[in-house]
């Protein structure tokens, strides 16, 4: 599949995919692309294919004090203060003014070794987190979300190389994950909207390679 | 699995050792590891120290089942039959199923100044009066008076870095005309080269815990574990049992100790990863950033530690501060008993502290990017940089970044990080401030990092990064001949070796990937072996660096040790760097996957891996040593890892006829 999504994005220009990274069991919805446009800081609506109705949202972790709003586009790379001072980061406004609402961000799942559970991380560019060999050391940007599935969905997360856009509940402030990870910025993601006709990936040629399997 | 086997191993030894019934005490494990103890054997020795070297001895013991205790204060450790003087502290084991009634019998910071080969015995008493007696051996390394002494050691580990890395470095940087080298690397000229076997104390395969701590202890330790041998107190949620295993003293804490040198790790990676930490740390698992990077500081009177170069902000700064990593779960408390043994503070469960203030109201001085490092006060006497918050970026970003051909160290937001070879003279600046002289490890990271993602071009750039650090020290050592320089690695990364060149222009290959037809189009036709690989010609920019990597007729790279991959042979792209990416100039930058079976997929050519990983893995080949300086012609010949320890000792303290 993913041969044949980054193949076409020679032609595709500025086709983006959008979806979650969500699987029920082992089929994978994640990296689906559409021909719609990126939101835009301010939009108010939600953007299509990625925004579940608000009664199906949950909040396995931190219940959201708001109703729900539109989802506010959100940059990795705006979720700091620049450039990054001599000590610690700094939340930028944006960033702060949106503690507790909906988002949507774009971005790419780390690679990680070990079971991904209910979590994953998102951040700007591909990365390989090679936890169980590098333990703690890695090569993320500063710029990662942490983002969790909820919790009562019967789904589990696969890595997924295709850029991803995503929507949920945005979490700010520090706290010491199960497996000795800290994070600071976490989204709580809405199931996922079930795939449209829309959606669906262009059809292979004929004399297409065969997918690479998930590793 | 393993530790289960060796633990087997041992308590099968410990009940041939005892002289008593079936229903006697078993010793399960003896502290320093022999061979003697585990089989039976006298050889080859395992454990090995300098004289006067600190280490602790401690053995596991169980009592049978019919009498689920031991005496108390029976425990006795002699060595050559002899009672070793010290207090016997016992505790139980943790994380794992023992025997009611096991008890861990510790004394801390032996040495022993006889040089030869000695026996270390345990015996215990259970309460019924049935005792148990299990043997090991160790050795103690004569020093020998014989000449100037290396007043300044430098330890330069390109981490990962085999024999193929360092030629296909020299290939890109420097050329090949008609079957010579146009120019030599810095580690090639250096007058004494070696080969080094890697293995660890529980694998043919070593990981850069073990790979590191040979350098820094002369000793072989279990994968993931710093300057401490195994222990039955491992696992579990409690961190503290990460901090509490046998000690062995460090190369830094004995030159301090004894000759007040000054020390100094400069990394590439996270400054509280496995290599810089194996030379400033003791601890069962290298994960635990907290505890390593607090002991960085509290130890430094024993360490001398006094330079801090690399990545690694995230463990320093308090934990409610954005970007912090620290946490309880991967902090540390010594026992009592060992800090009070080793003369270190006992250390604290204090993630909220501030550690960057802590290491500035020490008298540290700190730069947090390359600007701040080159100006530094010229009194500067102890230096901590921290120019990301964890790895540093590869050569290949940093240099594009400078070069305004990348985002990527921008992305990262740190686009102004300093060179190894800067960060090195940096150090060296400060420490040879010391009129005692002084250790420094250089480390140059990402050659491993980038091998295991079986990224050619990056690790490349890298090995070259690590040479311009090589050159640094090598001309120190020129104008200051009391040093000794080794340039090593710690293990070889990913089965690497070149397997010849293209022998088509870049042009012909993107059209032959465009083509998707696998290897009837990528490798047919473009892998030219023998005489079809010719000479690969980069041309090198004034920063030392190649102008592009994507040249025609490219070198080509193999990996033995990989993963499933695809492979086309170009460097793997950034979008700036790249035409063929539709999404140039918009905003993320990088449209690249991250695996290598994500990676290089239009073309269709697919490696199959040996090994059942996403990534590459580190190999069991043996690795080049090159040496310079005061003591170097020691460094020749097939040597073990732990070897490189007790030459590099010989000169620091018994010195070298000769240069």
């Amino acid at each position: 599949m993913f041969t044949r999504c980054f193949r076409s994005q020679r032609i595709m220009v500025p086709r983006l995919p959008a979806a979650l990274a969500i699987v029920i069991g082992t089929s994978a919805l994640a990296g689906s692309p559409t021909s719609e446009k990126p939101p835009t800081a301010g939009d108010a609506s939600p953007a299509a294919g990625t925004v579940a109705p608000p009664a199906a949202q949950a909040e396995p972790i931190e219940p959201s004090p708001e109703p729900l709003q539109g989802p506010v586009a959100l940059d990795l790379l705006d979720l700091f203060v620049h450039p990054i001072g001599p000590e610690g980061m700094e939340f930028s406004e944006k960033t702060r003014s949106l503690d507790g609402k909906r988002v949507v961000v774009e971005g790419y799942m780390v690679r990680q070794e070990l079971p991904y559970g209910k979590r994953f991380l998102l951040t700007t560019r591909p990365v390989i987190l090679e936890e169980d060999e590098m333990g703690p050391g890695d090569d993320l940007p500063p710029q990662t979300i942490f983002c969790f599935l909820p919790d009562n969905l019967a789904m589990t997360v696969v890595y997924t190389p295709a850029r991803l856009r995503l929507t949920g509940t945005l979490r700010l402030g520090h706290r010491e994950e199960p497996d000795n990870m800290v994070s600071f910025v976490r989204l709580l993601l809405e199931p996922p909207e079930k795939p449209s006709p829309d959606s669906t990936p262009d059809a292979a040629p004929a004399d297409a390679p065969a997918p690479p399997g998930q590793p | 699995m393993v530790l289960h086997a060796r633990n087997a191993l041992a308590l099968a030894a410990g009940v041939l050792a005892s002289a008593a019934a079936s229903a006697a005490p078993t010793v399960t494990r003896l502290i320093p590891p022999s061979e003697l103890f585990s089989t039976g054997n006298t050889d080859p020795i395992i454990a090995r120290f300098l004289p006067g070297q600190r280490f602790d001895l401690q053995a596991t013991i169980s009592p049978d089942s019919g009498s689920p205790l031991l005496v108390p204060g029976s425990i006795q450790f002699l060595v050559d039959g002899s009672p070793v003087a010290g207090t016997v502290t016992t505790k139980s084991p943790a994380g794992g199923t023992y025997p009611t009634g096991t008890t861990i019998g510790t004394l801390r910071a032996y040495s022993n100044g006889i040089p030869g080969r000695h026996t270390l015995s345990v015996t215990a008493q259970q309460a019924d009066g049935q005792t148990v007696t299990a043997t090991g051996n160790f050795e103690i390394v004569p020093i020998v008076q014989q000449g100037r002494r290396a007043k300044n050691i430098i330890v330069c580990i390109g981490d990962g870095m085999g024999i193929a890395h360092r030629t296909a470095a020299r290939i890109m940087k420097q050329g090949v005309a008609q079957g010579k080298a146009k120019g030599l690397l810095a580690m090639d000229r250096m007058p004494y080269t070696g080969i080094v076997i890697t293995h660890s104390l529980n694998s043919i395969v070593t990981d850069s815990a073990p790979g590191a701590c040979c350098y820094s202890t002369g000793n072989k330790f279990v994968n993931n574990q710093l300057g401490v041998f195994p222990d039955d107190t491992t696992g579990g949620s409690n961190a503290n049992n990460d901090f509490d295993n046998p000690r062995v003293e460090l190369v830094t804490e004995y030159l301090y100790r004894t000759f007040g040198k000054t020390s100094g790790i400069v990394t590439t990676a996270d400054v509280f990863d496995a290599t810089p930490a194996a030379f400033a740390s003791h601890t069962a698992k290298r994960g635990d950033g907290t505890g390593i990077c607090d002991a960085y500081l509290d130890e430094s009177g024993s360490t001398g530690l006094s330079v801090i170069l690399g990545g690694g902000r995230k463990w320093f700064l308090p934990s409610g501060t954005l970007g912090s990593a620290r946490g309880a779960s991967t902090d540390y408390v010594l026992p009592a008993e060992l800090a009070s043994a080793w003369g270190v503070p006992a250390g604290a469960i204090d993630p909220a502290r501030n550690l960057l203030g802590d290491f500035q109201s020490s008298g540290w001085t700190y730069a947090a990017d390359r600007t701040a490092l080159n100006s530094i006060p010229s009194n500067t006497s102890k230096l901590l940089g921290l120019f990301t918050y964890s790895n540093m970026n590869v050569a290949l970003d940093k240099i594009n970044g400078r070069r305004g051909t990348s985002t990527v160290v921008n992305d990262y937001t740190f686009p102004n990080q300093p060179m190894l070879s800067e960060m090195t003279t940096a150090a060296i600046n400060v420490l040879n401030r010391n009129p005692a002289g002084f250790f420094l490890m250089v480390e140059g990271a990402s050659i491993d990092k980038q091998a295991h993602n079986m990224d050619s071009e990056r690790w490349i750039l890298d090995t070259i990064e690590f040479d311009d650090a090589v050159a640094v020290c090598n001309q120190f050592a020129q104008a200051n001949p009391d040093t000794l320089v080794i340039v090593t690695a710690d293990h070889e990364c990913a089965g690497i070796n070149i397997i010849g060149a293209s022998t088509v222009t870049d042009a012909a290959l993107q059209a032959r990937i465009a083509l998707g037809q696998g290897a009837a189009q990528v490798r047919n036709g473009v892998v030219g072996t023998y005489d079809a690989a010719g000479f690969p010609n980069y041309t090198i920019a004034a920063d030392g660096y190649p102008t592009t990597t994507d040249i025609d007729r490219r070198m080509l790279i193999g990996y033995a040790a990989n993963a499933d991959r695809y492979e086309d042979w170009r460097t793997n792209p950034l979008p700036l760097q790249d035409s063929q990416q539709p999404l140039v100039g918009s905003a993320p930058l990088n449209t690249y996957p991250a695996l290598p079976i994500n990676r290089d997929t239009a073309g269709n050519f697919l490696v199959t891996g040996q090994i059942a990983d996403t990534i590459a893995a580190h190999t069991a080949s043996d690795i080049p040593c090159s040496a310079f300086g005061r003591g170097s012609p020691q460094f020749t010949g097939v040597m073990d890892n732990t070897d490189i320890y007790f030459k590099m000792m010989q000169a620091a303290l018994g010195g070298w006829a000769g240069r």
